[in-house]
């Protein structure tokens, strides 16, 4: 089984189609992964309710995994706390 | 019958559904640039939040459907919109008074159901409210323009009112769908919210010189499935790819 942080850093690799330098982490789209009953939980919010991306963001994460040898995997969308831009890391703001 | 939570997300979800579709006509149509981007962002708000509304609906009518069947394969009696919503754009102050008139009523609404004892109503709500108030504030900066204007636009402003102010009352109906739901703590009380509105759109209308019809009557059974005679073309172009090659997908 792949640790926690390798998982991060699978996703990592995952980028927002819109803002491609940008991963999901960056802009604060990944809430939460936790493994729990043999399946890796990943929760991933959108950033206003319409966000085009979301299904295309989940399409790679799925692919993202999947490269990885990790086929036990469900993938959440969460709607609360609701995204702002407070969201985004650190990081995320030097790169923006 | 109808499991109630499952028959008010249909009519919270056709509200946004039905404007989206309505402003999305708006693509490449707006009066300026910076309108038609505008316009066509509240759509696309409109339709990602009715998209939400449909997944917790399904989930909760527990037969499979999902979101695109409940917006793309029911029959026009079948979905429970308000008659405002349906309405056409007509000129832009015909746009912005039906969209001043909702923002003012969703935003209400949305601040209550972050109470809600449903988990995921509230968690629409939180999502949409966001929203929604940047859409209310777009719809009563421009109704002040509109109204506090030209001539002309005051006019169309202030016929745009009388015209849509038929169909405000039906945004607060409630029947025994509402009435459990409130019972259970799932909603709050509809009909109350019509006093706050009252409140809150007599500020901007004061401010825009603009006023509201007396001894007018309302109209409206959108929430039963009665329609007006619009939401027959309105359907007929949401639907048509749906209708004309069943379950095609892009």
């Amino acid at each position: 089984m792949v640790s926690k942080e390798i998982l991060l850093s699978i996703l990592s690799e995952v980028k927002d189609p819109e803002i491609p330098v940008l991963s999901i982490q960056d802009l604060g789209i990944l809430r939460n992964i936790k493994f729990a009953d043999g399946v890796w939980q990943i929760d991933i919010t959108p950033t206003y309710s319409g966000c085009p991306a979301m299904i295309t963001i989940e399409e790679e994460i799925a692919k993202a995994l999947i490269n990885n040898g990790i086929s036990a995997y469900n993938i959440n969308s969460q709607l609360s706390p609701a995204w702002t831009t407070d969201w985004i890391s650190e990081e995320g703001k030097k790169k923006a | 019958m109808m499991n109630a939570t499952y028959k008010f997300l249909l009519r919270l979800g056709d509200d946004s559904l039905i404007l989206g579709q309505r402003l999305a006509e708006l693509c490449g149509h707006g009066p300026i640039l910076e309108e038609d981007i505008a316009l066509t962002n509240i759509a696309l708000d409109l339709i990602g939040q009715a998209t939400n509304i449909y997944t917790y609906a399904a989930a909760v009518e527990g037969k499979g459907s999902d979101a695109d069947a409940l917006a793309f394969l029911r029959l026009e009696h079948q979905y429970y919109n308000a008659v405002l919503v349906e309405q056409p754009n007509g000129n832009f102050a015909d746009t912005i008074v039906r969209q001043f008139f909702f923002d003012a009523f969703r935003t209400l609404l949305f601040e209550k159901l972050l109470s809600s004892s449903d988990k995921q109503l509230a968690a629409i709500a939180e999502k949409s409210l966001k929203e929604t108030r940047y859409h209310l504030k777009h719809s009563s900066e421009w109704l002040i323009r509109l109204g506090d204007g030209t001539a002309l636009s005051h006019e169309r402003a202030q016929m745009a009112i009388y015209e849509l102010w038929r169909y405000t009352d039906e945004l607060f109906y409630m029947d025994e769908v509402e009435q459990d739901l409130l019972n259970e703590g799932v909603i709050t009380d509809i009909a109350a919210l019509k006093s706050e509105w009252m409140t809150n759109i007599s500020v901007v209308l004061n401010q825009a010189t603009l006023t509201l019809p007396e001894n007018q009557g309302f109209f409206g059974a959108g929430r039963k499935g009665r329609h007006s005679e619009h939401m027959g073309f309105i359907l007929a172009q949401l639907q048509y790819m749906q209708r004309a090659y069943p379950n095609m997908q892009w």
